[in-house]
């Protein structure tokens, strides 16, 4: 099988440029692995905000008594107080929150003026209005007691609030399949693979194709006794086995890595999309192989629509990041229905038909867009091949 | 003489396609991909009203007071989002809702206050926290009147309990938006900064005898090599600063990422920036003795490292290592460029921005300290025959 | 004398490129570097042009010594290297006024100059073309003009004819005569023995970095036996016949295979009459009767025992 066989050698010499982008993706998934320890299911927490608390009074029993009520809240982050630091922590998400209690703030409050405590936050985000409640409730309370017991000192005012604040809801967690956080770093690892998958193809089957399709080349091996058919069916062959090893490896990195994390029936389903994807890309490939010419091409086309479909459709950050208006024009690409199959199938709570049903016709779209893309390099490669005898 | 040279220095790159690819149309492109993906960043992490599915059966349709409630926090005041929407359904439907995701958490009167999620997190602690309070006032009203009997009789003496005081009074954290998606278009503007070393090395190729033959040719002509290499610096650096200049315009223009209001700077940003890119790839260029090819990965590896721990993939990464281990944000010039915008966006001081500047300058100072000790050697060890062209 | 070496010695680690070797380039000549791939021509030439360290020995031109910095030797040395430097952004005009530029600073001379260059090389229809538009052999015709357009007094080409059509070689070839006749001193190395034997005055043989042979081409071929090579097509032969054939005078090897005859003679005056002579009074009938005169690749073959060809 001698077509098959240079085949071989062609992707054996990319292998240091391949490789790359598999060490990247392991060294990323390490690090998403380390930074996301799961959280219990079984137990409600409450969420906890990060939180700069600064009282310039330097403490009063009331303010000392907010901060001890925040703790159930918030963690207490500490930034230095100067203005640079605590812009910076802000803006680069090491705080959700700054709190200043302003010098005279517990005098005034207890004289019952109308003060105010300053916050610095990202405006109206959600951990912020969840602070911003958990504030004014105890302050609201403290004001009621303060309001109504006359003579009442601040002790006691804490004491009571404190009391009351204790009072807590019942919570039932029922469980999913997956937990929510498990299956956040499931989801961007299997996201972030489609990238991966993307540039091993392109690169791989497109620096064949390019090998393969020089003029001369070309020509030299129609001319060789091996008949067209046997030759094309090489290429085929060459490619379908190329497309399956990337498959596996990355299929093995996500057992390897995340086996235990996933229930076997997502393990399956995801797999699935993989797979599918996995050809798709090989379409996509196929498809860049037969139009470019040069390496140049190559690597500039792999790196614009490798990025360029990631980035559109969500498989880097999260697909509710990303505008409507983006994410209707990323229908047309198969990365956002692979992205959306698995977003949906690994969040999934108990996987029944009727659930599923839906999710198989991403695959369906996946397949289509790669018959389509089949389609346009088959027409390609004819007319190349016109001009080529004309 | 160096107006000769430096002209058709400028033509040739000018006639570089794939250089100008990588160090223009790519970041066009990509930065354009960031925008995408981040169109929803704002509202995806702002609050948005939380979803809850309020259970109707007996227990909630006899307990007025609570319903009440609930309609006042689902109302919409002013221009702020109502904290709650809800919907009034069946548990069975309830159960559904919560399973497809549909909503947060069901609030459901058994005959107790109870919420029942399938995970935590900030919205469901929100619903938590309104629970709470309802709850905590109940008490605050018993533990009253038990203190003070005669003021249930009374109610006209009674100092009514108004939850919704605001005791919050928000500032503002810097001169510009805190919007951490800007990171990530300063790095990008780093990163393209440092593909500036693209045309470095291209510069040095060119005079050296051992890396092509027209550096050999080069090096026969009677103008000293020096010279040649300083014209071609000169030409890439003005190449490198149109680019970086019209990167800024496409994005402050049409993409619309803010930068801070100083153009001036911005631009003394790019222009010492340009420089350091280029003679870094003037001293890779000139300390390594390998193909163009390795000398190519190399630096891509170096620029995308470094881009890196500026926060190209992770804006929040700048700031951990800024923190961590400062002396490597110090002597990280991609990093140094991204925090001279960022101070520049977010700061209202210049003692950051200098800073970064200062630094940059020593930078390239270096980096042509290098490439001249590198470059000036006059006789080489061995010329290989080295074959041009693709 | 335009180039002296005086006992070069170059190595690369254990490898010795330049053993000992000396050499003098004459004003006016066509001095020919003749040697087998890997022999140390361009390694020389590099050294001569003090591109390269040597680890022993003085190298001067136009009588001053060579160094890198040598800029007034430099501005009169043209050089043609064996692989093609031009810049493929620049068109074939461009190009030549680039590397004009570098040693003309007037414009209104340089262009004088590269439009003779162009014409010289015969790239007048292409001047505007990018060299990716050109042929290989003229690129080669490029890559000259770019070398000889600032008209220096030594031009120095190292294998300019490699993978060039025959066409394109005789032009070279011709106009590398050309330059000479208009005054240049001109160094040219190859592989080649017919392109060096019918252009060069002078002659080197080198192989393994040493001085095999040196010379006019007739004192060249005086240093060895083989006299000429007469070839005899379509003649029946026996072995009677091939033993006459072997008794004539200065016969030196006689080889008949499929019916045709090659016989070597030494020196000495007849040698193809004697031959002719003993066919005829044998009456024997034979088809095309020629002779061949020695050339370098005998010369060389008889010195090192080898092929020039590779």
């Amino acid at each position: 099988m001698p077509v098959f066989q240079a085949y071989k050698r062609v992707i054996k010499k990319s292998i240091p440029q391949l490789l790359i982008y598999i060490i990247v993706f392991v060294t990323f998934a390490a690090i998403l692995m380390s930074s996301g320890a799961p959280a219990s299911t079984v137990r409600f927490d409450d969420a906890r905000a990060r939180i700069a608390f600064m009282d310039e009074a330097d403490s009063s029993i009331l303010t000392e008594g907010l901060k001890n009520y925040l703790l159930q809240y918030a963690d207490f982050v500490d930034v230095k107080h100067d203005q640079a630091s605590l812009q910076d922590a802000l803006f680069f998400d090491e705080v959700d929150y700054i709190l200043r209690i302003p010098a005279g703030f517990t005098e005034g409050f207890l004289e019952g003026k109308p003060v105010g405590l300053e916050k610095i936050s990202l405006p109206n985000s959600v951990s912020s209005v969840y602070l911003d409640i958990n504030i004014n409730k105890y302050m609201n309370m403290a004001r009621f007691y303060l309001a109504n017991i006359p003579g009442i000192i601040q002790q006691e005012l804490v004491d009571l609030v404190s009391r009351d604040l204790s009072v807590e809801t019942a919570v039932e967690v029922r469980p999913t399949a997956v937990n929510a956080d498990a299956g956040e770093t499931l989801s961007i690892f299997y996201n972030y693979m489609s990238y991966v998958l993307l540039n091993l193809l392109i690169l791989g089957v497109g620096t064949f194709m390019l090998v393969f399709n020089q003029r001369d080349l070309r020509r030299r091996t129609l001319c060789s006794p091996v008949p067209l058919r046997q030759q094309n069916m090489q290429i085929l062959l060459g490619n379908l086995i190329y497309a399956v090893v990337c498959w596996i490896i990355m299929m093995a990195l996500g057992f390897v890595l995340y086996g235990k994390a996933m229930p076997a029936k997502q393990t399956i389903l995801v797999a699935l999309n993989t797979f599918v994807f996995t050809f798709v890309c090989l379409s996509i490939s196929f498809l860049i192989g037969s139009a470019l010419s040069s390496r140049n091409a190559l690597s500039a086309v792999t790196n614009v629509l490798s990025l360029g479909m990631c980035f559109t459709s969500g498989a880097f950050v999260p697909q509710y990041l990303i505008g409507e208006q983006v994410l209707a024009f990323a229908r047309i690409l198969p990365t956002y229905w692979y992205v959306k199959y698995n977003n949906e199938i690994i969040n999934m709570a108990n996987i029944t038909w009727d659930l599923l049903k839906p999710r198989l016709g991403y695959l369906g779209m996946q397949m289509g867009i790669a018959v389509a893309v089949l389609a346009v390099a088959l027409v390609i490669i004819k007319q190349k091949r016109q001009a080529q005898e004309a | 003489m160096f107006a000769h040279v430096f002209r058709y220095r400028m033509k040739c790159f000018l006639g570089d396609r794939v250089t100008l690819f990588w160090t223009m149309v790519f970041p066009i492109l990509l930065s354009t991909l960031f925008l995408m993906a981040f169109s929803n960043f704002g509202k995806a992490t702002s609050f948005a009203g939380i979803k809850v599915a309020v259970v109707n059966n007996d227990a909630y349709q006899e307990n007025r007071m609570f319903q009440e409630t609930l309609a006042a926090a689902a109302e919409k005041q002013g221009d702020e989002e109502p904290l709650l929407s809800m919907e009034l359904v069946s548990l069975g439907e309830a159960e559904t809702l919560l399973d497809q995701g549909e909503v947060h958490g069901i609030i459901l009167l058994d005959p107790d206050i109870k919420l029942v999620v399938n995970q935590s997190g900030f919205n469901q602690s929100i619903i938590k926290s309104f629970l709470d309070q309802y709850q905590q006032v109940s008490a605050s009203y018993t533990s009253l009147f038990q203190m003070n009997p005669g003021l249930l009789a009374s109610r006209d003496t009674l100092k009514d309990y108004s939850a919704d005081y605001d005791f919050i009074v928000e500032k503002n954290p810097g001169k510009n938006k805190t919007d951490i998606t800007v990171t990530y278009f300063y790095a990008l503007l780093a990163m393209t900064t440092l593909y500036g070393s693209f045309w470095g090395i291209r510069a040095v190729n060119e005079v050296q005898a051992d890396q092509s033959m027209k550096g050999a040719r080069i090096n026969l002509a009677p103008v000293h090599k020096m010279k040649m290499l300083l014209a071609a610096i000169l030409a890439a650096w003005i190449i490198q600063f149109v680019e970086l200049t019209i990167l800024i315009l496409y994005m402050s223009m049409v993409l619309k990422v803010s930068f801070g209001s100083q153009a001036g700077c911005i631009l003394l940003t790019c222009l010492v920036g340009s420089l350091t890119g280029i003679t870094l790839g003037t001293m890779v260029g000139g300390l390594i003795k390998k193909s163009d090819g390795i000398k190519t990965g190399i630096l891509l590896g170096i620029t995308m490292t470094l881009s890196g721990f500026a926060g190209l993939y992770f804006a929040s990464f700048k700031y951990v290592v800024t923190k961590a281990v400062p002396v490597l944000a110090y002597i990280n010039p991609a990093n140094l460029i991204t925090d001279a915008l960022y101070a520049l966006y977010y700061y209202d001081t210049y003692e950051r921005f200098t800073l970064n500047i200062i630094l940059l300058l020593a930078f390239a100072a270096v980096f042509c300290l290098l490439t001249y000790l590198s470059v000036r050697r006059d006789r080489y060890a061995s010329i290989p025959s080295i074959q041009e062209g693709d | 004398m335009v180039i002296k070496v005086e006992n070069l010695v170059k190595r690369y680690g254990d490898l010795i490129a330049v053993d000992h070797l000396s050499l003098e380039v004459r004003k006016g000549e066509i001095f020919g570097l003749l040697g087998p791939n890997g022999s140390g021509k361009t390694t020389l030439i590099n050294c001569i042009l003090a591109l390269l360290k040597y680890d022993k020995g003085n190298i001067s031109v136009f009588g001053k010594p060579m160094a890198p910095d040598a800029y007034d030797i430099k501005k009169d040395i043209g050089v043609i290297m064996q692989n093609v430097a031009v810049f493929n952004e620049l068109t074939v005009y461009e190009n030549i006024d680039y590397f004009c530029g570098l040693y003309v600073r007037d414009k209104g001379e340089r262009k004088k100059l590269v439009e003779e260059a162009i014409d010289f090389v015969g790239l007048n229809d292409f001047r505007s073309f990018y060299p990716k538009k050109l042929s290989g052999g003229l690129l080669r015709r490029l890559n000259i003009a770019c070398g000889i357009a600032h008209k220096p007094k030594l031009i120095i080409l190292d294998e300019p004819t490699v993978a060039v059509d025959p066409q394109s070689r005789n032009n070279i070839l011709e106009g590398i005569v050309r330059l000479n006749r208009q005054g240049a001193t001109i160094v040219y190395t190859s592989h080649y023995m017919e392109e060096v034997e019918q252009i060069c005055s002078r002659i080197m043989i080198i192989d393994k970095g040493r001085i095999i042979a040196a010379g006019t081409k007739e004192e060249l071929k005086s240093m060895i036996k083989v006299g000429e090579i007469v070839f005899v097509e379509s003649v029946e032969l026996n072995q009677t016949l091939l033993d006459a054939i072997r008794q004539l005078p200065n016969t030196s090897l006689v080889d008949y295979k499929n019916h045709n005859l090659t016989v070597t003679f030494t020196k000495g005056r007849n040698n193809l009459m004697n031959l002719i002579d003993l066919l005829r009074k044998k009456n024997l009938g034979y088809g095309s009767v020629y002779s061949k005169l020695p050339t370098l690749n005998d010369v060389f073959l008889e010195f090192t025992g080898r092929q020039l060809r590779d």
